[in-house]
């Protein structure tokens, strides 16, 4: 029986097939819009926590040496810098502090066969890698043993592997030449990157710091290539991000006591980064929602208009019904469920035009390209229900209550 | 006790301040197996007798009775279900739907049987052939010559085994020859035993009933038999 009415409103589409397709038009589009939307979203927040990962994630802390303030510009001779005496005092702050990763920045001239490769080199400790989520692609990373024997030895980052090298050349049992020094080539990383369709280039694309670093160890650098004791900078891995307030001040009391008070140090977060975004977040949600609710609004209008249009043409197959005892719901189900019907014809047509249209963009757009999440086709044929349903109800409430006796009469 | 029975039924409509009395204390009965025509010219209040009959309206006061139920006593939903088990329709303008075949068309009181009975199709198809529509089941109302369409109406009527048939002008918008072939199905129908009401302003339709009543000015000015 129920089948007999969903018959009936198949042929009133199929009969009227211009004003039907330019109805499902308008719920395709809208629908399309709207999954359109919320990928491009969900590309955006998936792009930036990706970057977010690969650049240390949240719970990582950087303290970098700063000018002593100018409230206590007598002391500045005394005033040490960053030191492995922080190191150590960090280390010990447990459990909320799990790695301490000291580094020397050195600007380097790095050289092999002729080839060139100028950049940072990173004196540190095995630390660095857990902290900054490096990993070899060949060879090995840096270990304790390196440290310890102050070994001359280094680790490429993807782009002083691709200067120093031809393409895919074997790194093993090969020298390059750190400011004019020797060293034994130990392992390579690999490329990184943000966005999964992005190419390798020569600057480093979506992360340049993280491709063109090179690593030597700690204590070579302090003993080979510089004459500075002090550390650039000291990267901290904490236990628990929603302690993160609570530790940096923690830290912050540390080094004050080994830096004899004097605040020349600054210790920086990702944390602000993450509270722009989520404002930025908020914004393109409700942009996002509204752009699609109003496509999917108009599409809601294309659908009751078709509606009312069917229903004035078809007053008498109205009063026939009831006249052969259709009760009021028998006629609000006929047209509520036509209405359905053809959103859900619209909104399925707008899911295959959207996967088309995401798979399309993904290829030509590498920055941010939208993601399509199977909750978001979810979301978007449930909206063209609703909206079908929403859209039916006048038209049919209005067929529901024509008098049959005018209906019949009607021409 | 009589199929219909109507006790001093009066119906007026507003038309903005103005009341129209369309029927004034009309009563009648209309037993099983009878065959009356309700004849008038328009605006006499016949088509309002029809309405009534086929509740479709409502009376403005009076009793109407079918099978000794009154009236007053059904809800809409009710109302329905008498529409759907006891009486059939055939309208002057034969009302198919455009969209369905004849088949389809005959079928569609079946959709709206609160208690289906069983063999629908076979129950169409003798509708169908009683009718002489047997060998065009899958034509669009379009494809169809007026008598043809009225002829499947009239199969429509029949599906579910009326009490009554209700006939609005059957003949109205046909030909006089076809118009006899259809008022031929009625009268076949009346000899079957069924209640035939037919309304029509033309005398010579209406002498093909067993009785005529004559409605003027709302209220029935004779009742002849043939």
């Amino acid at each position: 029986m129920f089948w007999c009415r969903i018959g009936s409103g198949i042929r009133e589409i199929r009969a009227h097939k211009l004003r039907s397709f330019l109805s499902l038009f308008c719920v395709m589009i809208g629908v399309c819009s709207l999954i359109l939307t919320l990928s491009f979203m969900e590309g955006l927040f998936e792009s930036y926590s990706v970057m977010m990962r690969e650049l240390g994630g949240l719970n990582k802390i950087t303290i970098f040496n700063d000018d002593v303030p100018e409230s206590q510009r007598f002391f500045r001779g005394i005033a040490p810098q960053c030191n492995l005496e922080d190191v150590h005092a960090l280390s010990s702050f447990k459990p909320e502090v799990i790695r301490v990763s000291p580094e020397i920045s050195l600007d380097t001239v790095i050289t092999r066969n002729g080839k060139v490769f100028r950049g940072k080199a990173l004196g540190c400790t095995p630390e660095i890698f857990e902290v900054e989520r490096v990993q070899e692609d060949k060879g090995r990373l840096l270990k304790s043993f390196d440290i310890e024997s102050s070994g001359n030895v280094i680790f490429l980052g993807a782009l002083a592997y691709r200067d120093l090298f031809s393409p895919r050349e074997s790194i093993e049992g090969s020298f390059v030449n750190v400011n004019g020094i020797p060293f034994e080539v130990v392992g390579k990383s690999k490329y990184y990157k943000v966005y999964p369709e992005e190419e390798e280039d020569p600057y480093g694309g979506s992360l340049p710091k993280k491709n063109k670093i090179v690593y030597i160890p700690l204590t070579t650098v302090r003993r080979k290539l510089t004459s500075k004791n002090d550390l650039t900078s000291i990267q901290i891995q904490i236990r628990d991000i929603t302690q993160i307030r609570e530790t940096v001040k923690a830290i912050e009391n540390i080094m004050k006591i080994t830096h004899k008070g004097i605040h020349n140090f600054n210790i920086e977060t990702l944390e602000e980064y993450v509270r722009q975004f989520e404002k930025i977040k908020k914004g393109f949600m409700i942009a996002g929602f509204s752009i699609g609710g109003i496509t999917l609004v108009i599409g809601g209008i294309g659908i009751m208009n078709l509606m009312l249009a069917s229903i004035t043409e078809r007053i008498r197959e109205i009063g026939v019904r009831k006249a052969l005892g259709a009760w009021d719901s028998d006629i609000f189900i006929q047209f509520i469920s036509e209405s359905i019907m053809l959103s859900v014809l619209g909104g399925g047509l707008g899911l295959i035009l959207s996967i088309y249209l995401i798979d399309l963009l993904k290829k030509i757009i590498v920055e941010y390209p939208p993601i399509l999440n199977y909750s978001t086709l979810v979301i978007g044929f449930s909206f063209s229900i609703i909206m079908g349903v929403l859209a039916g109800i006048y038209p049919a409430l209005k067929a529901t209550y024509l008098d049959p006796i005018e209906a019949l009469r009607y021409e | 006790m009589p199929l219909i029975e109507f006790k001093k039924v009066s119906k007026i409509y507003k038309m903005g301040s103005e009341r129209i009395k369309a029927l004034d204390e009309v009563s009648f009965l209309i037993e099983e197996g009878d065959s009356i025509a309700i004849r008038g010219s328009s605006g006499s209040g016949k088509s309002t007798i029809m309405h009534l009959l086929g509740f479709l309206d409502q009376p403005s006061s009076g009793s109407i009775q079918f099978e000794g139920t009154e009236f007053s006593s059904l809800n809409s939903r009710e109302r329905a279900v008498i529409r759907s088990e006891k009486i059939g329709f055939v309208f002057q303008s034969f009302n198919l739907l455009p969209r369905l075949s004849v088949l389809e068309n005959t079928l569609l009181p079946y959709v709206y049987q609160r208690h289906p009975e069983s063999k629908v199709l076979e129950r169409a198809h003798t509708a169908l052939n009683k009718v002489g529509m047997g060998n065009r089941l899958n034509h669009l109302p379009n494809q169809l010559s007026g008598g043809q369409k009225q002829r499947a109406a009239i199969a429509r009527a029949l599906l579910n085994n009326p009490k009554i048939i209700l006939a609005d002008e059957p003949t109205g918008n046909l030909d006089s020859k076809t118009a006899a072939m259809i008022l031929e199905i009625f009268e076949s129908l009346h000899h079957e035993g069924r209640t035939i009401v037919l309304v029509t302003h033309d005398p010579l339709v209406a002498g093909h009933c067993h009785r005529q009543m004559i409605v003027k000015d709302g209220k029935i000015e004779s009742m002849e038999l043939r």
